[in-house]
């Protein structure tokens, strides 16, 4: 990590500490929002827009991560009251936030790899069917599995321990694994598939491992966010994760940019901001003495056709946007690449 | 000296290789027998089974019969990515590079199975990573200095010239360190003194990286010119095989070419 790369980070924790003091809970839960969705969409970016392979998975993956880290997290004494028919091990147990968030991800990626194993070979969208069919799953377990998941009732009370540091924190090392990732061996191979699968292989690129490692390393991430929104909305029940968030987070991906991660960070911003201010101006606004409810959605819903009328490669069309270097260094290892996704 | 050529290991040796799409037999008994440092010329007419050849060797298709060796080794079965581990490389007849990847990239992409950093250095960036990384450029730029590409190094690949992707593949190719080189219509769609050039090319990096070449080409004089064993395919099944003269001077090869008897002379003429 260089110094440009440590002084951005510097100037967004300040901003966050002022933030916090600055603005009321309202805001402050906005913002929150904003992270977590950045967290899901820089995450599916790995499979949609690196790899190529299109999951509509991020959904259940974070209903894995919320239901685990809720049981986790509950203190004893209320689980006994929420789910008495909860084994007693589990029942005892209260673990920490962090450790219970990162069960929840590496839970989220255990089911990846049992669904990639047999998707991820094949050639084409089966894993858009595989991981439709993984949501419904995971519903349905999330209404019948009462003894752990209290069915359709749902968990509420959950402790209230997400802030904006944990998601911010969370966001940054999302942020920079996927760079990471992106920037390697391992990018330059999930690029190659995304634009020749064949070709990649013929160069020693073991197409079905790197479809694999983007996948689960996306589920990963969508438990982590699956876990934050949990204990910031303290209440979970199986329709909390419903295709209606994957089809957001896929809108924020498209909007901003497959194959870019910045493209996935102005998406998710652009894409949780503008819906939630435009609910403030529908509920003001009247015509002729009706408030317009659903004005929000329309907008929303035009623009997105604009994006994909008059820039279908998305806001930032797979390029990064480079903040300017304050500090000189001698650069690395510069990159030149074009999308090729739109 | 021919029996020492005998008792020495044949680099691939394949025996009644088939593959049959739906009914239609694409390729159907075909056998071959490659010696290390050899260029073996494949030739036929359109559909008579070239590039299914390849794609049976490479592993893209699984064949419907018969067997592939290469080092001594089964290869039948292998994923296509273990079987360019084990040193097949192959260009193909539409040129197929990753176009949003820039000119270096796409050499560093078929360097990196031999310097490989692991998933836990790559994401902490830790030198060994970065000193790979480093390595793979700098190989990488290597290369490309011979192809006489190293000054588009960072360019997208999508936006080189025709003639400059078919270098660029051949290098992406040979990125692999690969013992036997598969080339598929390399002259295709080439000028003539871009084909003097391409020929060059091949005989040198035959001899620079010590390579086991086989092509497939239409373009008589570049066949003619660089193979020293010739096969000649027809609807999936070896009709000759020879030195470039003698396949020049086969009926049934004129044949299959024009559709009846007319001497050689004419073909290299047309080419």
């Amino acid at each position: 990590m260089n110094k440009n790369t440590l002084f951005y980070l510097a100037l967004l924790t300040g901003l966050l500490f002022l933030a916090q003091s600055l603005l009321n809970d309202y805001y402050q839960r906005v913002l929150a929002v904003v992270f977590i969705n950045i967290i899901l969409t820089v995450s599916l970016n790995l499979t949609n827009g690196f790899v190529g392979d299109f999951s509509l998975g991020h959904a259940a993956f974070m209903s894995i991560g919320a239901y685990l880290s809720a049981v986790l997290t509950l203190p004893p004494a209320s689980k006994a009251g929420l789910m008495p028919q909860l084994p007693a091990w589990l029942g005892q147990l209260e673990v920490p936030f962090l450790a219970a968030t990162i069960l929840g991800g590496l839970l989220a990626a255990l089911v990846a790899a049992v669904v990639g194993i047999p998707v991820l070979r094949l050639r084409g969208h089966y894993l858009a069917v595989a991981t439709l069919g993984l949501m419904v799953i995971v519903r349905v377990v999330a209404i019948n599995w009462t003894a752990v998941t209290r069915g359709a009732k749902g968990i509420n009370g959950l402790p209230a321990f997400t802030n904006l540091w944990w998601v911010f924190g969370w966001a940054v090392v999302t942020v920079y694994v996927v760079w990471r990732l992106v920037n390697s061996s391992y990018g330059r191979a999930m690029i190659a598939i995304r634009e020749d699968a064949t070709a990649a292989a013929a160069r020693g690129v073991n197409v079905t491992a790197h479809r694999m490692l983007a996948f689960c390393v996306g589920a990963f991430f969508a438990g982590i966010a699956g876990a934050l929104w949990g204990h910031l909305i303290t209440a979970i029940t199986p329709h909390s994760f419903s295709f209606l968030i994957t089809f957001n987070v896929v809108v924020m991906l498209v909007v901003g940019g497959m194959g870019s991660i910045s493209g996935s960070i102005l998406g998710a911003t652009v894409m949780t901001l503008v819906p939630e201010f435009l609910r403030r101006v529908e509920t003001s606004l009247s015509l002729g003495g009706h408030p317009l409810y659903g004005l929000s959605q329309i907008i929303i819903a035009v623009t997105i056709t604009l994006v994909m009328i008059f820039r279908r490669q998305g806001l930032l069309g797979g390029r990064e946007v480079q903040l300017p270097r304050l500090f000189d260094r001698q650069r690395a290892l510069p990159q030149a690449r074009v999308d090729t996704t739109g | 000296m021919s029996a020492v050529m005998a008792e020495k290991p044949f680099l691939l040796e394949a025996e009644g290789l088939a593959k049959a799409f739906k009914g239609l037999l694409a390729v159907h008994n075909y056998h071959v027998r490659v010696s290390k440092g050899e260029i073996l010329g494949i030739i036929g007419p359109n559909g008579a089974g070239k590039t299914t050849v390849f794609n049976l060797i490479t592993g893209v298709l699984p064949p419907t019969r018969g067997w592939i060796r290469f080092q001594g080794h089964n290869i039948v079965g292998r994923a296509p990515h273990e079987i360019a581990r084990m040193g097949i490389a192959r260009t193909f007849q539409n040129i197929r590079l990753f176009r949003a990847l820039s000119v270096r990239e796409n050499v560093m992409l078929g360097l990196q199975m031999h310097a490989r950093a692991g998933l836990g250095e790559t994401i902490l960036s830790l030198p060994r990573f970065l000193e790979r990384e480093r390595r793979l450029a700098d190989e990488a730029m290597h290369l490309l200095e011979l192809f006489d590409l190293d000054h588009l190094w960072a360019s997208p690949a999508q936006s080189l010239s025709f003639g400059h992707q078919r270098r660029l593949e051949i290098a992406t190719a040979l990125a692999t360190r690969p013992s036997l080189l598969l080339l598929d219509e390399p002259a295709a769609g080439m000028n003539p003194s871009e084909k003097e050039e391409l020929m060059g090319l091949i005989h040198h990096i035959h001899k620079e990286f010590d390579l086991t070449i086989i092509i497939i080409e239409h373009d008589m004089r570049v066949i003619m010119g660089i193979c020293q064993r010739i096969q000649t395919l027809n609807y999936g099944e070896v009709i000759a095989e020879g030195t470039p003269a003698e396949i020049q001077a086969n009926p049934r090869v004129i044949e299959a070419y024009l559709g009846h008897s007319q001497p050689m002379g004419t073909l290299l003429q047309r080419a």
